[in-house]
């Protein structure tokens, strides 16, 4: 569907009428007096170089967006790098086809799920031989670790030391290269089909997906109504192999890889309330089944009294998880900027709730400038099985993890972009941000030296992304 | 519940959808590329692959989420 501005002339005309019209009857929230600002008033003609008027993409177009990523954590944890190239074509008969790729990089350290302790920690295990040089053998922390081999065998003997009063890392390096091409096409003029494949490969996880969907416009194009299904494989192949439910971390692993099939459902309305305003509610429900948690992490076992760590067991997660959200977002344009507005609800049967609210307000400098803050407020509940540490002498759980994706936190992002044009057609764009977790750092009745100790193990990290969009 | 919250939520605004919206001379700033519900590109991609690595919950404003052993 393209859409132009409006021009001059009796079309121009009817239209303000109509908008006249329509500002008096819309029952929209209370907001119609905010509609005077855009009445078409003050609209000026198609300007082809105004970035915040640019019409979205027609027939007989190319966008490529090329940008990359750069993010890092502090305290020494995770870095990355991003490349991605994005390349959509707008056909004649009104058919989208579009390719993505991505290329990551990823260094650093992360936290391996043991505590903390007021005593140096030494973390050993049975490591694959021929992948030492490549996976979890040392720690930022501690500077580094040793590998010994086995006489005889394939494997060998893995040790590395935190420093006391330490968050124990794990220090990795790894890379991940995605693909996915999508079609887009027009069934009749208020129908649209989509359909698209995936794969993403890493050195011990690749990831294969593909999602059909079917949109129908309504009352004008002003409703749209859609639908899509979504399938996801993914196969797990740890560097040491697959360990068992609460193994010991000192000890040979004996389960090759594993793997997780996803099956979700995306059904939404999208509704255009006003000639500035158009929302979008979606309910989005999935359901995944097999290996979940994670192969390196670990559960530090402490003494019931002094709160020392005794061993560590590898995490225990449930084998199915059915996530459940629903999604309202808003476009607004006020005056000559747009507001971006959206809240999420999401619930999992892991027992996450969440809640997740942004802002952003894309203001115009000039036509070839415009600067875009943005905030971001995240909240969850911890899952039911998220635990900093099992207890010796205690009934080991049916699961346990102590992940801190899992635990009850609150996130905060603040950031800012600047787009501006370049040649006659592309935009240049910068984007900054940070993102800090927060939560609580201490547990209640936590045993001996536990409960002077900051458990938690949130991130704070800073994001820069850059890139060019340009039209052909 | 929250699957009945959605579906009676969703018939309401349908029921109210057909008397509210535009006419098609009047879509002038929705046509606008800033106006649409992803706008974003590829900044909406990294977003999506941070929060999902970062975060117990996904998904929303699509499908997205997953395709990594990063979570």
């Amino acid at each position: 569907m393209q859409l132009i501005e409006t021009g001059a002339g009796p079309v121009r005309k009817l239209g303000r009428i109509a908008a006249g019209l329509s500002m008096l009857s819309a029952n929209l929230l209370g907001a119609s007096a905010a509609l005077a600002q855009d009445s078409g008033e003050d609209e000026p003609q198609v300007v082809v170089h105004d970035l915040m008027k640019e019409p979205a993409p027609g027939p007989n177009t190319y966008v490529y967006d090329s940008s990359i990523l750069f993010y890092k954590e502090s305290g020494s944890r995770v870095q990355a790098v991003e490349p991605v190239f994005n390349v959509q074509n707008y056909l004649a008969n009104g058919s989208i086809i579009s390719g993505n790729f991505t290329f990551d990089t990823l260094t650093g350290a992360t936290p391996n799920g043991a505590t903390p302790s007021t005593s140096d920690q030494t973390f050993n295990s049975i490591v694959r031989e021929k992948t030492t040089s490549t996976q979890v053998t040392s720690t930022g922390a501690s500077g580094g670790g040793t590998v010994t081999t086995i006489p005889g065998t394939a494997y060998a003997k893995s040790s590395y030391t935190v420093p006391a009063r330490t968050l124990p890392l794990a220090s990795f390096h790894d890379h991940r290269f995605a693909g996915n091409g999508g079609l887009s096409w027009l069934a009749n003029p208020d129908t649209r089909l989509n359909v698209g494949l995936g794969a993403s490969v890493e050195r011990d996880y690749t990831s294969f997906t593909a999602n059909f969907g079917i949109a129908r416009d309504l009352n004008q194009k002003n409703t749209t109504l859609s639908l899509s299904v979504n399938l996801e494989e993914d196969i797990s192949r740890p560097y040491n192999g697959t360990p068992s439910p609460f193994q010991e971390l000192n000890s040979q692993i004996g389960g090759g890889n594993d793997t997780k099939a996803t099956y979700g459902v995306l059904a939404g309305v999208s509704q255009t309330l006003a000639r500035f305003w158009i929302t979008q509610v979606n309910f989005n429900l999935s359901g995944s089944k097999g290996y979940q948690a994670d192969p390196y992490r670990i559960v530090s076992v402490v003494d019931p009294v002094s709160g020392a760590p005794l061993d560590y067991l590898f995490e225990s997660r449930p084998r199915s998880r059915t996530r459940e959200s629903v999604y309202w977002g808003n476009k607004l344009a006020l005056g000559p900027t747009v507001a971006d507005v959206s809240v999420r609800y999401y619930h999992d049967t892991w027992g996450i709730n969440s809640l997740t609210a942004e802002v952003s307000e894309q203001i115009p400098l000039g036509g070839s400038l415009y600067i875009k803050p943005l905030y971001r407020y995240y909240h969850q509940t911890a899952a039911n099985f998220f635990t900093y540490y099992l207890v010796n002498g205690n009934a080991l759980p049916a699961y346990a993890s102590s992940d801190s994706r899992l635990s009850r936190f609150n996130a905060n992002t603040i950031g800012g972009k600047i787009g501006v044009r370049v040649f006659k057609t592309g935009e240049f764009y910068v984007e900054g941000e940070s993102y800090r977790q927060t939560g609580a750092h201490t547990v209640a009745n936590a045993p001996g030296q536990l409960s002077g100790l900051d458990l938690f193990s949130g991130v704070h990290a800073i994001s820069v992304m850059t890139g060019l969009r340009l039209r052909m | 519940m929250i699957r009945k919250v959605i579906l009676a939520l969703g018939l309401t605004l349908l029921g109210g959808c057909a008397h509210v919206g535009v006419k098609p001379w009047q879509r002038d700033i929705l046509a606008r590329n800033a106006m649409a519900l992803d706008s974003e590109g590829n900044l909406s991609g990294y977003h999506d692959h941070i929060y999902f690595s970062k975060e117990g919950a996904t998904g929303g404003r699509n499908a997205s989420g997953g395709g990594c052993g990063c979570n």
